[in-house]
Parts: C-alpha cells; sequence; structure tokens
C-alpha cells in the first residue's frame, strides 16, 4: 500500500489501542481522515490481512443502535503497520503528523 | 443538454438536494448502500455508522459515502451481476445434473427458485410447522418426478401448482382432524 498521510494517520490511532476493536466512524475521528478515504482503505486493508473484522454481539449493545462493525488489528498488521510508522519518522514528508504514538 | 444543466443547477433544484441530504440522510444512505454487493458487510455497517455521526454533519457524511459507493461498490457489484449471469447454467442443465444426485445442483436449485415455493406456500396462511412441511414436501414432490418434468422452462409453474396441492392436502388434513375431534 503506498504511504500516505492517511495511511500513516491511520496507523497511529490503530497502534494507539492496538488490542481492541475500532469502528468506523469512531477510527475517522481520532485518525481525523475523513471517512471518504478511511472505508476504501480500510478494505485494502482486510485483503492484505493486517485487520479483521467481526460484528458486535447485538446482545450486548445497551443503547438503542445497529451493531457495529469492529476491525481488529491482526498479528501481520501490527507488524506492518509498526514498520510503517518506523519509515514514517524518518520521512521529511510527515514531520506535521502528530506522533501520539511512542 | 444546456436545458438539462439549467435545470441541474438551477436554485429549485438545490433546494431538493438540500432537502433530501438534510432531511433523510437514513434513507439516501440506504439508497448509497445498495451500490454495494449484496454480500457485503459495508451495507449494514454504513447504517449502523449514522446514528453515531453528530445529526448536522449526517448530510455531508452521506454525501461522502454516495462518493466512496460510486468508485468502490459500484464496480464490484456490477462486476458481480456479470459474473453471476455468466455462470448461470439453465434450468435444465440443472435438472440433469440434479438426476445425477449432485448436491450443488440442489442448493442452486432451491437457491434459484425457493421464493416461488415459499411465497405460493406464504399465500395459505398455515401455521409454521404446517408451512415448513408444505415447502418440504414440494421439494420431495420434485425430487421424485425429476424424469418426469417435460418443461424445464416452465419449472416454476409446476413447483407453484405442486405446492399449491401441498397446502391443500394439509388444510383438508386439518379439518379432518378437527371434525373428529368435535365428534
Amino acid at each position: 500500500m503506498r504511504k500516505t498521510h492517511a495511511l500513516v494517520q491511520v496507523a497511529i490511532a490503530f497502534l494507539d489501542d492496538p488490542a481492541s476493536g475500532h469502528w468506523g466512524y469512531e477510527l475517522s475521528k481520532r485518525s481525523g481522515v475523513r471517512s471518504g478515504v478511511l472505508y476504501p482503505m480500510l478494505t485494502r486493508m482486510l485483503d492484505e490481512g493486517w485487520i479483521e473484522d467481526r460484528w458486535e454481539d447485538p446482545t450486548a449493545i445497551r443503547d438503542k443502535r445497529p451493531p457495529r462493525r469492529y476491525y481488529e488489528l491482526t498479528d501481520e498488521g501490527r507488524v506492518a503497520l509498526g514498520a510503517i510508522l518506523q519509515e514514517a519518522r524518518s520521512d521529511a514528508r510527515f514531520t506535521t503528523v502528530r506522533w501520539r504514538w511512542a | 443538454m444546456t436545458e438539462l444543466l439549467h435545470v441541474v443547477a438551477s436554485w429549485p433544484s438545490l433546494f431538493l438536494v438540500v432537502i433530501v441530504f438534510g432531511f433523510a440522510p437514513g434513507f439516501c444512505l440506504r439508497l448509497i448502500a445498495l451500490a454495494y454487493p449484496r454480500s457485503d458487510p459495508r451495507r449494514k455497517e454504513l447504517t449502523a455508522e449514522l446514528y453515531a455521526v453528530p445529526r448536522i454533519q449526517r448530510p455531508l457524511w452521506v454525501a461522502e459515502q454516495l462518493e466512496v459507493a460510486l468508485f468502490e461498490g459500484l464496480p464490484h457489484r456490477v462486476s458481480a451481476v456479470i459474473r453471476s449471469r455468466a455462470n448461470r447454467a439453465s434450468t435444465a442443465e440443472l435438472l440433469s445434473r440434479m438426476r445425477k444426485r449432485e448436491r450443488a445442483a440442489w442448493d442452486e436449485m432451491v437457491h434459484r427458485y425457493g421464493t416461488v415455493v415459499t411465497t405460493t406456500v406464504r399465500s395459505f396462511r398455515l401455521q409454521d410447522p404446517d408451512a415448513l412441511d408444505a415447502v418440504q414436501m414440494t421439494w420431495l414432490r420434485l425430487a421424485e418426478n425429476l424424469d418426469r418434468i417435460k418443461f424445464p422452462e416452465r419449472l416454476d409453474g409446476w413447483l407453484a401448482t405442486t405446492a399449491r396441492r401441498e397446502c391443500l392436502q394439509i388444510l383438508r388434513r386439518g379439518d379432518r382432524d378437527k371434525g373428529e375431534r368435535q365428534s
């Protein structure tokens, strides 16, 4: 996948909390990537095997809303996104990105 | 052409767009989701996410989904339809494969003609177990009469008639039971 600002930001958002599931709107809020860019990217990440998707358990939902689709990092994805961030850190293009994840 | 442009760019149509996107974003989003292939989980995902988006931002968010759906969903949808058209075996072929006891052919048959049987049965408003019985019996009759189907292109009519006959039989049996209990 081509390294873009959006990809780096999504990688940061994922690795902020690598163990738990993330859903689309929350990811787009935290990464600051608009959904029109984020959703195709998530599809490509699924194809690459970097993330896995699952549906929220409808019985566990308290408030009135439909179940969400959650994305979780796979081991492969953790390595791949980590590598991307490692490279991006030394890349002059990405100096403006806020590095929350250490 | 210029007339069309005038209509599209006129104030009333802008107004209409604002109203539709502004007040019925859920409706618009569900329409947009239809651009994705039938099995794509994104269809359900998008509607689930809409309700997390703040109300003010919803119209813009929905407009953005339209953009993604046109580029991402529609090509997949179209190619899926084309592929299924190309792979579609004729009913006669299916029947001959079913005679050879091919399991996949049966699955395809039930997938293709299942609605004919279920809608016919449903029109009789039977109790659930009876309705299931009628559906099962219809498929059983097809299995028994595979060699006797002369006009594969009229199989849907044959199935509907058979289903209707099974339903009537069940209704008659129900009436008789009731009659016996009363006497």
